[in-house]
């Protein structure tokens, strides 16, 4: 649609510069009175000047204004040579929606001695004021009735388009909002990955909301029942208040709908509480706007951040309870072991360290070395499968309890093959008693066919045999076991991971060890102990 | 058209097959003081811009007849629209090659759907103009 009307200026100016054309003023009528035209504001011309700055006009257009409105259709002399136009927009329901004075001055104004008068109480220079008027061509009295279903015309013209500009705007800006939140929403939705950093993610989100909402500084506060980012702080921006000071403005309100309030020493905050389960996980705070304080759309937008944070909060906390249960069954498995055999106790746990610390100083990925750790733990879980006598004997084992004892790796295997979540870990339970040289088993596998995973494993396994008391012996001293680890470079072991385990720091082992042998003693009381009983 | 500023205001060139996101883009920019033209393909951008003085170009890039990205090589290619800095909007997930970037002159490209608030502010680092007017206005 085009317009003749420039976009976005006022009913008011709009009037004004139309009915300048034939000596027109117009005055707005709100339901609080009358609105004149500001002498001071510099657009308005000599006619504004003339019927504001007159007392006479302005005393008696207010006396009369109750009359006046109350026939629109009858133009009025308010002055000689000062008529006025009534113009009343009705909506539906006969309700007015807009009402207004067109001032017109007709040429009757300069025969008498009205302007004479008028520019006297305005303090104009008459002289001036009716050579403006005479070039303007000011219309005769008999003529403003026949003008005035023009003005009305023209009065609901420009308020349609006033109105119709308004709604246009208001679209638009609902538009642009939306927008907004439609971007903001996107960017956590992107975040929202299962198993993803929970802390990138915290981060992010503070970052894109403070960048659509257009605020100094965004923080997310993480209460203790947050899973794992239990009570955790998230800045983003500079002059965010800490937990303290935001502990002033949070309440025990059940509301999670996002609020504006004042926070002393921060102005205007936005908080909205991270809500999941009926409990308040956390709470999203947002504050320094640079566009002015907070509409509802900043706190709709705000709320759906902290409702989108609630579910990634309670995401990430299934994830870590069900990894949590995921370690929970490995561990048991491997106190089933340790029960058979008490000798070996605390054996999986030592070599899950040193696995997982020998990964490290390889410098092999995170989730090479998670899969280190685990299969370290789970290794021996074939034993489970190995007649208890044989595990147990202290003297010689003959070729057929030998080989009950070489068969754990592939029961181990068969435990674990149909989990497909620890499928990694399977090359380091199977292969773990393969060797550098092909001697080993099951398979005989050698040098680069067995899995480095199997490799890393064999070593730790080794060296925690050699460090802890076994059934046939006692534990080695620290230097006997690595001269034996170095002999057996290139033959059991990988040649290329000796020198990195025996470069590794043991002191954590070593800690391990003493707290294991102190466990086994108790045990092997307790199984005596029984043993005398059964006995 | 406006006799608000005495400046002429700086002029942007917005491209896009989808009226609403004209709009959008359109009522960000007015309201940050940019006067702004607006074209539904690159055919018709590109014959806006072939007679008027245009100060940044936001194109769409997935556009019926001419591409953002031809419209970008384009204006690249001549004399009088070299200099022209272009912002790009792609689909969500659609990822341009720096092969195929190769030649035009775009200086930012960002994801739909994006936030108007960030679009501005890529249009003001674009044409090095300060944030004179927050957007105080439209919090009113």
């Amino acid at each position: 649609m085009t317009s003749v009307f420039a976009s976005g200026e006022s009913l008011e100016l709009l009037m004004a510069r139309e009915l300048s054309s034939f000596g027109g003023v117009w005055i707005s009528v709100r339901e609080d009175g009358i609105v004149w035209p500001d002498p001071s504001d510099s657009v308005v011309a000599w006619r504004e000047r003339l019927v504001v700055g007159a007392a006479p006009v302005r005393t008696e257009i207010e006396d009369r204004l109750e009359s006046i409105l109350a026939n629109p259709l009858e133009t009025v002399e308010v002055l000689e040579g000062i008529q006025v136009i009534p113009c009343v927009i009705r909506g539906s329901g006969g309700v007015p929606e807009d009402a207004g004075l067109a001032v017109v001055m007709t040429a009757t104004l300069l025969d008498r001695g009205s302007l004479s008068m008028l520019c006297n109480v305005a303090r104009m220079d008459e002289t001036l004021v009716r050579g403006l008027a005479t070039a303007g061509d000011l219309p005769d009295d008999d003529s403003v009735p026949h003008i005035a279903p023009l003005v009305r015309r023209l009065h609901a013209q420009v308020f349609a388009h006033v109105r119709d500009h308004e709604i246009q705007q208001s679209v638009d800006s609902q538009l642009a909002d939306t927008y907004e939140e439609l971007h903001l929403l996107n960017s956590l939705i992107d975040g929202l990955v299962v198993g993803g950093d929970p802390e990138a993610f915290l981060e992010s989100a503070c970052r894109e909301l403070a960048a659509t909402g257009g605020y100094a500084w965004v923080t997310a506060h993480i209460d203790e029942n947050g899973g794992p980012l239990a009570l955790r702080s998230f800045v983003h921006g500079e002059g965010a208040p800490s937990r303290a000071d935001l502990r002033r403005i949070l309440d025990d309100r059940q509301d999670s709908s996002a609020r504006a309030t004042q926070l002393a020493g921060y102005g205007e905050v936005g908080i909205a509480s991270i809500r999941g389960d009926g409990t308040c996980l956390g709470h999203l705070v947002v504050g320094g706007r640079t566009g002015g304080s907070l509409s509802s759309i900043e706190l709709t937008l705000l709320g759906s951040a902290a409702g989108h944070l609630s579910v990634f909060l309670r995401n990430a906390s299934l994830y870590a309870d069900l990894d949590a249960l995921f370690l929970g069954t490995l561990q048991a498995m491997v106190a089933a072991i340790d029960a058979k055999d008490p000798y070996t106790r605390g054996h999986s746990q030592r070599v899950a360290e040193l696995s997982r610390d020998l990964a490290v100083a390889i410098g092999l990925p995170d989730d090479f070395v998670r899969t280190a750790h685990l299969s370290g733990l789970v290794h021996d879980i074939g034993k489970i499968g190995v007649p208890e006598a044989v595990l147990k004997k202290s003297g010689r084992l003959d070729d057929e309890e030998f080989a009950a004892i070489r068969q754990h790796p592939q029961i181990g295997y068969r435990i674990l093959k149909d989990i497909p979540q620890i499928r990694d870990l399977l090359p380091g339970v199977l292969c773990h008693h393969e060797s550098w040289d092909g001697r080993g088993y099951p398979a005989g596998l050698s040098r680069d066919e067995i899995p480095l995973l199997a490799r890393i494993v064999a070593i730790c396994d080794s060296f925690d045999a050699m460090s802890s008391n076994r059934t046939y012996r006692r534990a080695l001293p620290r230097e006997e076991i690595f001269a034996e680890i170095r002999r057996c470079a290139g033959s059991q072991f990988d040649p290329d991971i000796v020198p990195v385990f025996l470069g590794m720091d043991f002191e954590g082992y070593d800690r391990l060890l003493a707290q294991g042998i102190e466990e086994s003693r108790s045990a092997l009381r307790i199984v005596d102990g029984r043993g005398e009983e059964a006995a | 058209m406006t006799d608000s500023s005495l400046d002429q205001p700086l002029s942007i060139l917005v491209a896009d097959d989808e009226p609403h996101i004209v709009r959008v883009v359109s009522f960000k920019l007015k309201l940050a003081g940019f006067e702004v033209l607006s074209a539904g393909n690159g055919q018709e951008a590109w014959e806006i811009l072939s007679d008027r003085s245009i100060d940044l170009v936001l194109t769409d890039h997935q556009m019926p007849y001419l591409t953002g990205l031809d419209l970008a090589k384009r204006m690249a290619e001549h004399p009088r629209t070299a200099a022209i800095p272009v912002l790009m909007l792609t689909a969500r997930g659609f990822r341009l090659t720096p092969v195929e970037l190769q030649g035009a002159g775009i200086v930012e490209i960002l994801d739909k759907p994006f936030s108007p608030r960030m679009l501005l502010d890529a249009v003001r680092r674009a044409l090095d103009v300060a944030d004179e007017e927050s957007d105080g206005k439209e919090a009113a």
